[in-house]
C-alpha cells in the first residue's frame, strides 16, 4: 500500500515521514528531473505493508516549480492509494487551501493537523471532529516533533485507502450557484460518460475550466475528448455574458472574438474567493481563539533578525559560524582521514613487497588508488557538517529571512535573494553550493546560479593561494594580492552573471515569492537523515570518477617506465599544453600540469607543485623552489587563472545533475577555462605594462 | 471613504484589503493560493533597506515580496 505525504512546505511532512519509517528510507531521483525523493517503509505489526513518499512540498496544485511539477505529476499520475495532507494547525487559513484542491481530486485522504502545539501556544483550541464534518474526510491532530499522533493518523490512512466513493468534488467547497450550474455541471455530465477518464468529473471539469494544459491534453486523446473540451471553451466563452429572456445563453455570433483568458481569470478568481469563503466557515465552526497577551516568539525574534540594520549583523554572524563550522571546524577530521588512508596505503604497499608484488602494483596501490579512495572520503566531513548547517538553518525557518534581507543586493549582480546562502558557501566548497541552489523555484535562475557559482574560489583553492601569495608577496603585500584576487572573482562573476543574462538566459530573476514561516526548533532526526541522504548521493555519483581521474593522474606520471618524472608522458602533455597555451602567460610545463591536474582535486595542487618542481614535502620548500623558479607576475598571473578555470571534477559532476545534461556542465566548464585564461591573459599585460617583470 | 493604491505604497501597519491583481497569469494564480485574493485582509509589517523586498501578514502567514511585484497588486484603506 502506497500512501503520498503531501503538504505546504515547512509544516512538518518530513519529521513526520521520518517518524514513522524511522532509518527505512530510499532515497532516489524523479526521472527527467534534478529533483530528489525519499521512500520509506512502515512497519506494520498487523494488515498490509506500507510504503510512504515523502513529496516536495506545494502551495498549490497548479505547479510553479520543479518540486511542485514532481508533486503535482505524483498526485495525478502515480499509482497510490490514499494521500495524508499535513497541514500547520497554527496557519489553518493558508493551509486548508491545498487540502480543499486535494479532496476534491480523491476521497482517499486524511488530514493531519500537525504543530498543534504550535496552535495550543498560540490560543487556539481546535475541534478535529466538527472540521472533519464539514471537510468530509479524517482530521488526525498530531505533533509530529514529538510523534504524537502518528498511529491514528496510519490507521485513519489505512481506512481511507479503501474508499471507493466519488469525492465529494465540486460539492464541498460551494461554489455560486451559476459557477456549479451552468459550469461544472454540464462538462462533468459530459465527462463522467466518457471511457477511459482517469479523475473525477467534478474535479476535471474545473482544470479544464481554469485552462489546465497538461489535463487538456491528456483528455484530447481519448475518444469523445475532444467534444468535453470544446463544450469547456464554449461555455466559458458564453460565461457572464447577459442572459436571454428563457435563461440560455446567447449563441456567438462567429465573427466575435470571445474572450476565453479574461473569463478563465476571471473564473479563477470566483473560485479561490469560494474556498477561502469555505475555509473561513470551517474555521468558525472549529477553532476558538483564546486571546492571548504573549507576543509572538517569531514576532520577536524577527523584529532583530530582519531590523534593517542589526539583521544584517546578525546574519553575519550566523553565516559565519555556519561556515567556520562546516570548512573550519571540520578540517582536523579531513585530515584524520586523509593521514588513515596514507598509513593504509604505506601498509598496504608494504605487504605487497613482502608477498613480492611487482613494483608498478604498488605504486598505482600508494600513488592512485588511495589518493582516489581520499579524494573521495576528504569530502565526506564538510559536506557533512555543510549539510547539517543548511538543514538547520533551513527547518529553523532562518534560510527565508537571509534570502529576504540580501534579494535587493543580490538583484545589484543578476541574481536571486535565495541563491545568497549557495553563493556565500561556495567559498567553502562548490559542490554542495551547487546543490543549495535547489532553494530557487525558477529553473533559469537556478541554472545561471549553478554556473556561476564556479567562479567563486573554495577553500582548497583559497588554500594554495593564501600559500602561494604568502611566497611570492610577504607581508602586507600578500593581504592585498588576496584582496585583489577575490575582488577580481567578484567582479568576473558579476560580468559572467550579466553575460549570461543578455545571451542565454534572458530573464529577470523570478518574483521573489517567500513564505517567512514561523521559528521552529529543527528536529535533529531529520537533520541527520536529511544529511546522510546527501552526502550518500554524492558519495555514490562522483567515486567512480575520481578513482578513475586519480589512476590516469598516476599512470601519466609512472610511465614510460623508468623514466624520470620530467620524461613522462605527464611532461609531454605538460609541454604540449606549454605550447598551445601555457607560453603566453610564462607558464612552464609544470605549471600547466598542475592546472590539468588540479581538475581532479584541487588539494592536490601543493603537493603536485612539489613533486614537479622536486622540492620534496613541506611548505617552505615548496615556496623557496618557487620563487626560484618564477617571477612574482607569472605567480599571480598563475594564481588568477587557477583561481577561475573549472574548479574540479566534482564540481562538474554536481553541475550535469544539478543543471540536468552534460552540455550545460561542458558549457560552463568551457566558459570557466576560456574567462580563466582570459582574466589571466589581461593581467599578465597589464602587469608587464605596468612594468613587472614577466 | 475608501482610496485604493498599490500594495508597495501602502504605509507599514496600514490595514487594507486587496483589490486587483495584475501581472502574469501564473504569478496572479500563485497569489490567489498563497491567500492574496480580492477582499483579502492584508497589512505590510516591515520593509528592507534600499528598496528591497516587504513582508506582509495576509490570511494569518507572512510572506515576502519584492517592492516590483507588490506593485502589481492593488489595494484598499477604509479611511
Ligand atoms: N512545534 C512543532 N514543530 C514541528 C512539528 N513538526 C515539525 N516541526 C518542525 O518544523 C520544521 C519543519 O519541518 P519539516 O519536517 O522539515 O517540514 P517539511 O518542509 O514539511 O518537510 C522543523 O524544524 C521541525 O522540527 C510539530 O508538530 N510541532
Ligand atoms: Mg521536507
Amino acid at each position: 500500500m502506497r500512501i503520498a505525504v503531501a503538504g505546504n512546505p515547512n509544516v512538518g511532512k518530513t519529521t513526520l515521514f521520518n517518524a514513522l519509517t524511522g532509518r527505512r528510507q530510499e532515497v532516489a531521483n524523479w526521472p527527467g528531473t534534478t529533483v530528489d525523493y525519499v521512500t520509506g517503509r512502515v512497519p506494520a505489526l498487523a494488515g498490509e505493508p506500507l510504503e510512504l513518499i515523502d513529496l516536495p512540498g506545494t502551495y498549490a496544485l497548479e505547479a510553479y516549480s520543479q518540486e511542485e511539477r514532481v508533486t503535482r505529476n505524483f498526485l495525478l499520475h502515480e499509482p497510490h492509494d490514499a494521500v495524508i495532507v499535513v497541514v500547520d494547525a497554527s496557519r489553518l487559513e493558508r493551509n486548508l487551501y491545498l487540502a480543499l484542491e486535494l479532496i476534491e481530486l480523491t476521497p482517499r485522504l486524511v488530514l493531519a493537523l500537525n504543530m498543534m502545539d504550535a496552535a495550543e501556544r498560540d490560543g487556539l483550541r481546535i475541534d478535529a471532529k466538527a472540521m472533519s464534518e464539514l471537510l468530509g474526510v479524517p482530521v488526525v491532530p498530531t505533533v509530529a516533533s514529538r510523534g504524537t499522533g502518528l498511529r491514528e493518523l496510519i490507521a485513519a490512512a489505512r481506512v481511507a485507502a479503501h474508499r471507493r466513493d466519488l469525492p465529494v468534488a465540486a460539492a464541498a467547497v460551494p461554489y455560486p450557484e451559476e459557477v456549479r450550474r451552468d459550469l461544472i455541471a454540464p462538462i462533468a455530465a459530459r465527462l463522467s460518460a466518457l471511457p477511459g477518464l482517469r479523475h473525477p468529473p467534478g474535479w476535471t471539469a474545473l482544470q479544464l475550466l481554469q485552462g489546465e494544459r497538461d489535463i487538456a491534453a491528456a483528455l484530447a486523446v481519448l475518444p469523445q475528448g475532444k467534444s468535453a473540451l470544446a463544450l469547456a471553451r464554449d461555455l466559458l466563452a458564453g460565461w457572464g455574458e447577459p442572459r436571454r429572456a428563457d435563461g440560455t445563453a446567447p449563441a456567438l455570433a462567429l465573427a466575435e472574438q470571445p474572450d476565453v483568458a479574461g473569463h478563465q481569470e476571471e473564473l479563477g478568481l470566483v473560485l479561490a474567493d469560494s474556498r477561502y469563503d469555505f475555509i473561513a466557515k470551517i474555521l468558525k465552526a472549529s477553532v476558538r481563539r483564546r486571546l492571548r497577551w504573549r507576543r509572538d516568539p517569531t514576532e520577536r525574534l524577527d523584529g532583530l533578525l530582519l531590523h534593517p540594520f542589526l539583521g544584517y549583523l546578525f546574519m553575519g554572524a550566523i553565516f559565519a559560524l555556519g561556515f567556520w563550522l562546516a570548512f573550519v571546524a571540520s578540517a582536523p577530521l579531513s585530515g584524520h582521514i586523509d593521514r588513515l588512508l596514507v598509513a593504509m596505503g604505506g601498509a598496504t604497499a608494504r605487504w605487497l613487497a613482502g608477498a613480492g608484488a611487482p613494483a608498478f602494483l604498488r605504486s598505482l596501490l600508494l600513488s592512485g588508488i588511495f589518493p582516489g579512495v581520499g579524494a573521495v572520503l576528504s569530502f565526506v566531513p564538510y559536506m557533512a557538517v555543510f549539510f547539517a548547517v543548511y538543514e538547520v538553518l533551513q527547518d529553523s525557518g532562518y534560510m527565508a529571512r537571509a534570502s529576504l534581507l540580501v534579494d535587493r543586493f543580490m538583484q545589484l549582480i543578476g541574481l536571486h535573494g535565495k541563491g545568497f546562502f549557495a553563493l556565500v558557501s561556495a567559498y567553502g566548497c562548490n559542490v554542495p553550493a551547487l546543490t543549495a541552489t535547489r532553494v530557487m523555484e525558477n529553473p533559469r535562475d537556478r541554472l545561471l546560479a549553478n554556473l556561476v557559482i564556479p567562479f567563486i574560489p573554495c577553500n582548497a583553492r583559497l588554500g594554495v593561494m593564501a600559500v602561494m601569495t604568502a611566497a611570492f608577496f610577504p607581508g602586507a603585500a600578500g593581504a592585498l594580492a588576496m584582496i585583489g584576487l577575490i575582488a577580481l572573482s567578484l567582479l568576473v562573476l558579476t560580468l559572467v552573471t550579466a553575460l549570461y543574462r543578455h545571451t542565454l538566459l534572458p530573464s529577470e530573476p523570478a518574483p521573489l515569492v517567500l513564505e517567512l514561516p514561523r521559528y521552529h526548533w529543527p528536529s535533529w532526526r531529520t537533520v541527520a537523515l536529511a544529511v546522510w541522504h546527501r552526502v550518500w548521493l554524492f558519495l555514490s555519483r562522483i567515486w567512480w570518477f575520481l578513482i578513475w581521474a586519480t589512476i590516469a593522474i598516476w599512470a601519466l606520471t609512472y610511465f614510460p617506465l623508468g623514466q624520470p618524472i620530467d620524461h613522462s608522458y605527464a611532461a609531454l602533455l605538460g609541454r604540449w599544453l606549454t605550447g598551445l597555451a601555457g607560453r603566453h602567460f610564462g607558464f612552464d610545463w609544470r605549471l600547466m600540469i598542475a592546472i590539468l591536474f588540479g581538475f581532479v582535486a584541487k588539494e592536490t595542487t601543493l603537493s603536485t607543485l612539489g613533486v614537479l618542481y622536486g622540492s620534496g614535502s613541506g611548505y617552505v620548500s615548496l615556496a623557496h623552489a618557487l620563487t626560484h623558479a618564477l617571477t612574482p607576475l607569472v605567480a599571480f598571473t598563475y594564481l588568477v587563472v587557477y583561481m577561475l578555470y573549472v574548479p574540479c571534477l566534482s564540481t562538474v559532476v554536481q553541475m550535469r545533475r544539478e543543471s540536468g545534461a552534460w552540455s550545460w556542465a561542458a558549457l560552463g566548464a568551457g566558459v570557466n577555462v576560456a574567462v580563466a585564461f582570459g582574466a589571466g591573459f589581461l593581467v599578465e599585460r597589464i602587469g608587464i605594462w605596468l612594468g613587472f617583470a614577466p | 471613504m475608501a482610496h485604493s493604491l498599490r500594495l508597495s505604497d501602502l504605509p507599514d501597519a496600514t490595514r487594507a484589503e486587496v483589490r486587483e491583481i495584475h501581472g502574469h497569469p501564473m504569478f496572479r494564480s500563485r497569489m490567489l493560493a498563497l491567500g492574496i485574493t480580492p477582499r483579502s485582509p492584508i497589512r505590510v509589517l516591515r520593509r528592507m533597506p534600499m528598496g528591497g523586498p516587504i513582508e506582509i501578514e495576509v490570511r494569518g502567514t507572512r510572506l515576502a515580496l519584492r517592492l516590483s511585484d507588490a506593485g502589481r497588486i492593488t489595494v484598499t484603506v477604509r479611511a
